[in-house]
């Protein structure tokens, strides 16, 4: 396992004179050794790319990439030393599971007992230790994506693990299982695994650390944690969790950030942030129904109930802007004009749509 | 390999389209409205009583007239019985032409399968102008074998034609193409490996753009040299594209005819004359019309036998067993 | 890539396209000799070594008695697009059917039929060619044009119907469908035609409409429907929830008049409607894929419908565009849906079959191959786009509980092919009538736990005891099953029993937190994001006031209370 740092990297796939339309914006970004991460965005965004760069499928415009300490921005995939698993999965049909697991060490000219013991060993991991005679082609589609990580656990020299999207032609019913799988498997090998996918629950199980993409940029790295309760950007905060973070306009009276004639207290000093455009965020789950006025409570109009069935997504009008509450079920379904508090704890404040920093 | 193998023959699509159950038309009970079955066997039977009229009924038909004795100075459907079947047994004439039609056909259609896969592996991937040399490669299928063969003959002739001064240029001895016996074989291979290995390019090379690209990255990442990659990953892929094009070819193969009438009307003596072509001489050039159509309808049985137990012996072989 | 492999590539490549070239230049050549030119040349290489002459083109195209060349050719191009145009009608026709449509003739079926016409061509000319000789010779065709179209169609027929078979395998069987239901749909019979408002539809939004009686589909001895009854009201939405082959295709499909039944009645407005054939019936149906025409704007995809109906083009425009505009793709008239995203090209064919304001509105998992993000956007616009289709029966199937919950008046539940419940959302959640109901229409699935009444106490997997809570007062001792939500369940303090995580996945703004506990796998759900290491050993709180008790049969016997004396505890 290595390191992997890309510097300078950039990609547009147009020409390399013209300034706009970077498939990848230039950036600089460190994959740490042994830590699980998880690229996401919606497509197009490109994660993809920046797969393919490390993978080595596509030359970066410019920037280099290192594996550790050596440059391999020249180097062709195959020997770049790294793992990967396809969207499809990948097997050699005519061979039996025992030959799939050996192949890359067979093409390493690997002596015999030691392929026999890796194999044997590997296959232990995978639970497919009975089943090694058997032909590959006869197995589900998630035990064949395990074969063909198999074939990457067997190799001592990979840099890094590799996935893209390994799950989307998975059955529903082997999805779980898989994905439960895979995350014991990086757990216990330490392995530096980049993961892509667009679908954010799958990103925030799977990684400890989630690098979220849009438009060719990185718009934050950070824990499925902070993700959730410190999006960077207003994206951030609509593209991850269900239902999205609530935004308000607020206007700023000296220290204080003020919502419809209200002062809110936060942990941001308003006198300290940047000029721009403010807003608050605060997650539909922190949003609490009161029933006496008192620290940070609006007035709103309840607009709506979505039942869902464990929780039940209530969706205001407060002062005129739209706003989702989620409530568990159980609770008291409220209606008509209601007091909501935001905890001071729970709010972000965004200038032009960036996460402030809060005062100290 | 991937998931997305395609099966080549026509039935397992149909098993699939059973399963999502269509409405049953039974042709015989009313089941579902009897408006409904009426409308589903309009699209049916115009084809169907075509097909019957120009397809069973001559097939019947040689079968009967195989048990007569219908000739140019004798028409008419007599009985004979099995008298016509007794001849043919003796016929060594016949059996030389089925096993030189065997031969003949295992020899092209190989020799076209390799040609072409190795063709089609060249213009698959990074080669300069290859939409120029894919068009190319296939002009030849795309022309009337009969005015090609012509043109062979011609290329053919012992002394006028360039085939052999091509020889010359390798310093070989001249061949008397058309009327020597092992040569008059290969020439007419020649033509039909000219002819049809532009057929087989084209279906090895769709089969090839088909493919998904992982399995190649995948053997890449795992170390697999060209070779390696060729026998594990392109060749196990193209399994069950290569079966349906070498049947395809096996059938075509079968029927050789115009090659043969046009370049050597089966001389010298017998040497190139095929199965085809002799039950052609027999039926009407001599009009043993009874005699020819009991030649015909053993040629068609062995056909159809031959060529199923090929076909499976080349599923096991390629794409392995499968239930 | 090393020298010696180019060379050896294009070398390869050269020498073949001379070898395919050479009989085209050795005829071309060939051409410009006179019959001397030809014999004369003295060393190899003969043939490049003659004076061209134009003599052979002459005799072709010159007047001096050449050959008629004109007439052939005029005969062939007849033979072929005569032959050819036969063919491919015949073909396509028996392929349309052959791959729509089962038949059955004896012991012969659809593959059995295709193969009948297509070993034609693995039968050799030669055996066909004596009768066809005397056939022909019989009725005086020999040497004639219409001898030769009847060879040509005994040639083409076999192949045309062959690819065709394969074209419509291969296309989108719904694509085809929709347009048979529409393109065929006799709207001269005015009663079925949506233009003119049938008699039977009326304005109160609760009269019984759709009524299923004992559905009953068997196929290759499986039960796809298993005795299926249940009423759908106009103006209500309902929702149809159940694992991936439960038989919710199948159901739809048979309402749409697309599947036969074994068994079973459909009654619409107490008319029966099960026996009317599927152009017959006013159904419009959205499924999982985003089936659009790729050749039509998107506004004409829309009004597509309407126009079939009679519908003049501006009429059928303008409700076109206010249906766009329901669907919030006002202003993307022009576009094809090839130039929409997946959300879009779902909205489009949603419109379409809003448009029509069909009796029946049927949705197949509509939001399936959506993102996350878009299907949590489209479920909320759905709930309020329904709510205007006060004329329709909709009947709206899914896989998801949420979806299920949000959009549904009334909830269907069904398991192998039978309804297990109805009922609204809140009471299929509060009061699952069986086990199966319970894992259905909970995300995760509701955990079921074995366990016994005895000695006045809750009793759960032989290591866990409980005082008993008040719904259950009144069971008799002995086993039972427990369900308990992972919704219901807590992290506990340190008194309470332990299980070590064995996965923890994150859902939307909820973790699901799996455990092994000493009385079997647990899943138990927290508010928020939260990560946990594998095998770390957690608390839980087990509450007894919250489980559900099912008998050994599976069914409910007693249930929690829903409002009041709740004991959430919240995560944070």
């Amino acid at each position: 396992m290595a390191q992997i740092t890309l510097s300078g990297v950039g990609h547009t796939y147009g020409r390399a004179s013209s300034a706009e339309g970077w498939a990848l914006d230039p950036l600089d970004l460190v994959w740490e050794n042994g830590n699980t991460y998880a690229l996401l965005g919606p497509s197009g965004c490109g994660k993809t790319t920046m797969l393919n760069i490390i993978s080595g499928l596509v030359k970066p415009t410019r920037g280099r990439i290192l594996f550790d300490t050596r440059d391999v921005t020249n180097v062709p995939t195959a020997r770049r030393n790294i793992a990967q698993v396809f969207q499809f999965p990948v097997i050699y049909g005519s061979m039996s599971v025992h030959d799939n697991l050996a192949f890359p060490l067979v093409c390493r000219k690997w002596p015999r007992e030691r392929i026999e013991q890796k194999v044997a060993e590997v296959a232990e991991v995978l639970d497919l230790g009975r089943q090694l005679q058997r032909p590959a082609r006869s197995f589900t589609g998630a035990e064949k994506q395990l074969i063909s990580l198999g074939r990457g656990l067997v190799r001592e020299d990979v840099a890094a693990l590799l996935m893209d999207e390994p799950l989307t032609v998975i059955d529903p019913q082997f999805k779980f299982l898989l994905r439960r799988k895979l995350r014991e498997i990086t757990e216990r090998f330490r392995l530096t695994v980049v993961y892509v996918t667009h679908d954010q629950n799958e990103a925030m199980t799977f990684a400890n650390e989630v690098v979220v993409m849009n438009h060719g940029r990185v718009v934050q790295r950070g824990s499925p944690e902070q993700l959730f309760e410190y999006p960077q950007t207003a994206y951030v905060g609509y593209f991850i969790g269900s239902p999205a973070m609530n935004f308000l306009p607020v206007g700023r009276d000296g220290g204080s950030l003020v919502f419809a004639g209200s002062k809110l207290r936060s942990g941001y000093d308003a006198a300290t942030l940047p000029p721009g455009k403010i807003e608050i965020g605060v997650r539909a789950e922190y949003v609490e129904f009161v029933s006496e006025p008192g620290e940070n409570t609006l007035t709103a109009r309840v607009n709506g109930v979505l039942n869902q069935g464990s929780v039940r997504v209530i969706t205001l009008l407060v002062a005129g802007a739209p706003a989702k509450v989620s409530i568990t079920r159980g609770q008291p379904v409220p209606s008509g004009d209601v007091l909501v508090r935001l905890p001071a704890d729970k709010i972000r404040v965004y200038i032009d749509g960036e996460l402030a920093t809060p005062a100290s | 390999m991937a998931d997305r193998e395609r099966q080549p023959a026509v039935s397992p699509e149909f098993e699939s389209a059973a399963e999502t159950p269509a409405r049953r038309v039974r042709l015989g009970s009313p089941a579902g409205g009897s408006s409904l079955r009426r409308y589903q066997l309009y699209f049916l039977l115009p084809g169907l009583i075509v097909l019957l009229l120009i397809i069973l009924f001559p097939l019947l038909f040689t079968i009967r007239v195989s048990f007569s004795s219908w000739s140019s100075s004798a028409p008419g459907l007599n009985w004979i019985a099995a008298k016509n079947y007794e001849r043919l047994l003796a016929d060594s004439r016949y059996w030389e032409s089925l096993l030189r039609l065997a031969m003949l056909a295992a020899g092209t259609v190989l020799i076209e399968y390799v040609l072409g896969f190795g063709l089609a592996l060249l213009v698959w991937r990074e080669v300069k102008a290859k939409r120029f040399f894919r068009v190319l490669f296939l002009v030849p299928m795309m022309t009337t074998p009969v005015i090609m063969t012509v043109i062979w003959r011609t290329i053919f002739h012992e002394s006028l034609g360039p085939a052999n001064e091509v020889l010359a240029l390798f310093g070989l001895p001249a061949q008397a193409w058309l009327t020597s016996s092992p040569a008059a074989l290969i020439a007419v291979m020649v033509v039909e490996i000219w002819q049809w290995t532009p057929f087989m390019l084209l279906l090895l090379l769709a089969g090839l753009l088909s493919l998904p690209k992982e399995p190649f990255l995948a053997a890449a990442i795992d170390g697999a040299g060209p070779i390696r990659t060729f026998f594990r990953v392109t060749l196990p892929l193209m399994g069950p594209i290569s079966v349906g094009a070498i049947i395809i070819r096996l059938i075509e193969a079968s029927k050789i005819m115009e090659t043969v009438y046009v370049l050597t009307s089966g001389g010298p003596g017998t040497a190139t004359e095929t199965s085809s072509f002799y039950i052609y001489i027999r039926g009407l050039r001599d009009f043993q019309i009874g005699y020819a159509a009991s030649l015909s309808f053993t040629y068609l049985v062995i056909m159809i036998v031959s060529l199923t137990f090929i076909a499976k012996a080349l599923n096991r072989a390629f794409v392995g067993r499968r239930v | 890539m090393s020298r010696l492999y180019l060379v050896l590539k294009y070398g390869a490549i050269l020498l073949w396209s001379a070898f395919v070239i050479a009989p085209f230049l050795w005829a071309l050549t060939t051409s410009f000799k006179t019959i001397n030119g030809v014999t004369g040349g003295p060393t190899y290489i003969p043939w490049l070594q003659y004076e061209p002459s134009l003599a052979a083109w002459g005799s072709l195209f010159g007047a001096t008695g050449g050959i008629d060349i004109v007439q052939p050719y005029i005969d062939s191009i007849v033979v072929t697009f005569g032959a050819s145009l036969i063919s491919i009608v015949l073909g396509t026709l028996a392929a349309y059917g052959l791959s729509r449509f089962t038949y059955q003739a004896g012991p012969l079926r659809n593959a059995d039929i295709v193969f009948f016409f297509v070993s034609q061509r693995i039968l050799p000319p030669v055996v066909l060619g004596i009768p066809f000789f005397l056939m022909l010779r019989f009725l005086g065709l020999l040497d004639s044009v219409l001898g030769l179209i009847v060879v040509y169609i005994a040639l083409l027929l076999p192949i045309a119907v062959w690819v065709m078979v394969d074209f419509f395998n291969n296309s989108p069987r719904r694509r085809l469908y929709r347009s048979r239901r529409w393109s065929s749909s006799p709207c001269s019979s005015s009663a079925t035609c949506r233009a003119a408002p049938s008699p039977g539809r009326s304005d109160d939004g609760a009269a019984v409409s759709l009524i299923a009686g004992h559905l009953t589909l068997e196929v290759d001895h499986v039960r796809h429907l298993d005795d299926v009854s249940f009423t759908l009201k106009r103006g209500r939405l309902h929702t149809l929830i159940g694992r991936t082959l439960a038989g919710k295709t199948t159901l739809l499909r048979t309402i749409a008049g697309l599947q036969r039944l074994d068994d079973g009645t459909l009654d619409l407005d107490d008319r029966p409607f099960h026996v009317r054939p599927v152009w017959e019936r006013d159904v419009a149906m959205v499924y999982e894929e985003f089936i659009n025409y790729p050749h039509l704007t998107v506004l004409d995809n829309v009004a597509f419908p309407l126009r079939r109906r009679g519908v003049g083009r501006d009429s059928a425009r303008a409700l076109a565009r206010a249906a766009l505009e329901r669907v919030s793709l006002a202003g993307f008239d022009d576009r094809r849906p090839g130039q929409l995203s997946g959300g879009q090209q779902q909205r489009v064919a949603l419109a379409r079959a809003l448009v029509r304001n069909a009796d029946v509105l049927l949705l197949d998992e509509p939001l399936a191959n959506l993102d996350y993000k878009l299907r949590e956007q489209m479920r909320e616009e759905l709930r309020s786009l329904f709510s205007d289709q006060g004329g329709s029966v909709v009947l709206y199937t899914t896989t998801d509980p949420a979806e299920a919950m949000i959009l549904g008046d009334v909830v269907l539940v069904m398991h192998e092919g039978r309804l297990i419940q109805v009922g609204p959302p809140d009471e299929v959640v509060d009061r699952p009538a069986t086990t199966a109901v319970a894992g259905l229409v909970n995300d995760p699935p509701m955990n079921i736990v074995d366990g016994a009444i005895e000695d006045g106490a809750v009793r759960i997997g032989g290591t866990l005891s409980l005082p008993p809570a008040a719904h259950m007062r009144g069971l008799p001792s002995g086993r039972y099953r427990f369900g308990l939500r992972a919704m219901d369940v807590g992290l506990g303090s340190e008194e309470d029993v332990r299980g070590s995580v064995t996965f923890s996945e994150v859902s939307g703004s909820e973790t699901f937190l799996h455990l092994e506990t000493g009385f079997g796998p647990l899943v138990l759900q927290i508010e928020g994001v939260h990560s946990f290491a594998l095998d770390t050993s957690v608390p839980v709180m087990i509450d007894p006031d919250r489980l559900f008790v099912f008998g050994l049969d599976d069914r409910l016997v007693a249930y929690p209370k829903t409002e009041t004396g709740r004991r959430w505890r919240r995560s944070r």
